[in-house]
């Protein structure tokens, strides 16, 4: 692989793979709370637990991706859903 | 031409070995001395080498005096952690407000007398902290670090599965008669497979336990940043301010006895007590975990001026799964075999990682000299001062802590030290014997491992008069397991340190051919 390539899907894999878990677990924390599902400390530590699997799963595919591009792409995308939903379910504190 | 799946797996998992594996083989050490912790404080803290008083003893009469004459006026936190079978003496805590510091003594309570500060931070102060912080603590900078290696290292089992052609046959596969290379690729592959489900939730639950640092995602958005909050709310705890009006504490015992109606079975583990002296005091406590693997306290809170139960801990099924992986991975339950297990499980990890990082250096040793690359050389001398250098530096702390007299000012500073100092040497060491004309910094350093091994029980028993016999016959195993498992550690490296000297002779990594894919 080309060394650019590598840099690109490494910083996806570590900052990328952060902050996809980062915005998963705000946003499922939120949902699940604003769901009346789980308790609001409850919702946290579930949402917090499962982000870590989100980030090894992001961290494997910034790398088996068919391209860089493609796994910034997928992991950005991402990472923006859930931020939108961590947004719409945001209580007020 | 885009590489394959399996090709890009290759190329990850060994890169993420390669610049983790040293780092990783010291958190996994680390952690595997931390599972014996408190048997290796025995070791190293010979003055706390008593039995366990029996459980029942009561908190008012014999622990709570000692508090009063220790914590100065003013002290708005008194602690107490209760012996049990892994630890004779019960801890004293309190802060100090003029110093705002926590202070801690430690008591034998059937004795009835106070212990020596300590002149050691044994295995639950230095061991076990080195595993989870690398003792950097500026910023919780080392948890970090170790937080990113055990991602890393979640990286490399799955890559590493996925790169895998065999799982299957591999459970079966052990040439030691072929070549070393051969060989040291059938010890990576066993014991990675074999233990698979070990390696990746111990270092899954690692990071859940700290997931309120690693990923507080969700306490920034639902509790606006306020960790503490979170902690109230997700185990129920109990706290008020000092009403500043002076009251006497009631029956504490009458507490724990109504806490141990409420849990049905199971003692005191911790308790502590907020505001003591005043009006607004809470006397919280923990029930031990030793027999279930969750680490589930079930605290309960007291009002101390009446003795009324304030509040019980009543955790919800979400907290019993995030105490469930605690409890997984800090084995705070008493079952021997399990222990034992853990340990044994652990060195496996160890090795999986050291023959990972040997499998990189072999495969390319030959390849790098021909090119005049120095990366081979970089790499064999990390593996070697980063897995052997750390287990000299280890015994050489033991060895200190034998030899350094009891009662000098800074001792367990002066421990830490030797640790650091001898690790540092073993760096120098692995760099400058590990050249073109042979690697052998391994075969010296075993040697080193089995001396320094063989050589701490016998100041063991010169220093404080505990030999095998001794202990074995008294049933003191935490001091007889320690010798034994460096005296087992000293054999096994007496043999490496024998076999690697004959292969360093002939300098097998430099003329074997090169088995690899890519050489």
């Amino acid at each position: 692989m080309l060394k650019f390539e590598v840099a690109s899907r490494m910083s996806a894999a570590v900052l990328g793979g952060y902050l996809l878990a980062y915005a998963f677990a705000a946003g499922t924390a939120s949902a699940l709370a604003a769901g009346g599902l789980l308790a609001r400390s409850d919702a946290v530590v579930a949402a917090s637990m499962l982000s870590f699997l989100v980030y090894l799963v992001a961290a494997i595919y910034a790398f088996a991706a068919r391209t860089a591009w493609r796994a910034w792409a997928w992991i950005a995308g991402n990472t923006v859903l859930f931020g939108i939903g961590a947004v719409l379910f945001r209580p007020a504190v | 031409m885009k590489p394959t799946l399996r090709q890009s797996m290759d190329f990850l998992h060994t890169w993420t070995g390669v610049l983790f594996g040293a780092l990783l083989f010291l958190i996994f050490f680390m952690g595997t001395l931390a599972v014996f912790d408190r048997e290796i404080d025995r070791w190293m803290m010979p003055e706390t080498r008593f039995a366990a008083p029996p459980a029942g003893f009561s908190v008012e009469e014999r622990v709570l005096p000692w508090l009063r004459g220790l914590a100065p006026p003013g002290s708005t936190f008194w602690f107490v952690l209760y012996p049990d079978a892994r630890t004779p003496t019960v801890e004293l805590g309190w802060n100090d407000p003029a110093s705002g510091k926590r202070e801690s003594r430690r008591l034998n309570v059937a004795g009835a007398r106070l212990l020596a500060e300590a002149g050691s931070w044994g295995g639950t102060g230095f061991f076990y902290p080195f595993h989870y912080s690398l003792h950097i603590r500026w910023k919780s900078l080392g948890i970090w670090i170790v937080g990113l290696a055990a991602m890393a290292m979640l990286v490399a089992l799955v890559s590493g599965v996925i790169v895998h052609r065999k799982l299957f046959a591999d459970f079966f596969t052990f040439r030691p008669q072929g070549s070393r290379q051969r060989a040291t690729l059938d010890v990576h592959n066993v014991s990675s497979v074999l233990l698979l489900p070990f390696h990746f939730l111990i270092t899954l639950s690692g990071l859940i336990i700290m997931f309120t640092i690693y990923m507080p995602a969700g306490i920034h958005l639902l509790y606006g940043g306020d960790t503490e909050k979170y902690f109230d709310e997700a185990y129920s705890q109990v706290r008020r301010a000092p009403a500043g009006q002076p009251a006497s504490l009631a029956s504490v015992d009458a507490m724990v006895r109504e806490a141990r109606h409420r849990w049905g079975d199971g003692e005191v583990r911790s308790l502590w007590i907020d505001n003591p002296g005043d009006r607004a005091a809470v006397v919280g406590m923990g029930r031990a975990p030793r027999d279930r693997v969750a680490y589930v306290t079930h605290t309960l809170y007291f009002d101390g001026a009446s003795g009324a139960v304030l509040e019980e801990d009543k955790a919800s099924h979400a907290m019993i799964a995030q105490n469930f992986f605690t409890g997984l991975h800090l084995v705070a339950f008493e079952h021997w075999w399990l222990r034992w297990l853990y340990f044994v499980m652990g060195l496996a990890s160890c090795v999986m990682i050291a023959t990972g990082m040997l499998l990189w250096v072999d495969k390319r040793a030959r390849r790098h000299r021909k090119v005049g690359l120095a990366g081979w050389r970089v790499v064999d001398a990390a593996g070697c001062a980063g897995s052997l250098g750390v287990m000299v530096a280890t015994l050489a702390m033991l060895i200190a802590n034998r030899l350094i007299p009891e009662g000098i000012a800074h001792r367990p500073q002066l421990e830490a030290a030797c640790f650091f100092v001898a690790w540092i040497a073993c760096g120098l060491h692995a760099w400058l014997r590990t050249t073109a004309a042979g690697r052998r910094a391994w075969g010296e350093q075993c040697a080193a491992i089995a001396a320094l091994a063989l050589a701490a029980p016998l100041l063991n028993w010169l220093t404080t008069g505990d030999h095998l016999l001794k202990t074995v016959s008294a049933d003191h195993w935490a001091v007889a397991g320690t010798d034994l498992v460096l005296l087992t550690s000293g054999f096994a490296a007496a043999l490496a340190a024998h076999r690697l000297y004959r292969s360093a002779r002939t300098a097998v990594v430099l003329t074997e051919p090169a088995l690899s894919r890519r050489g």
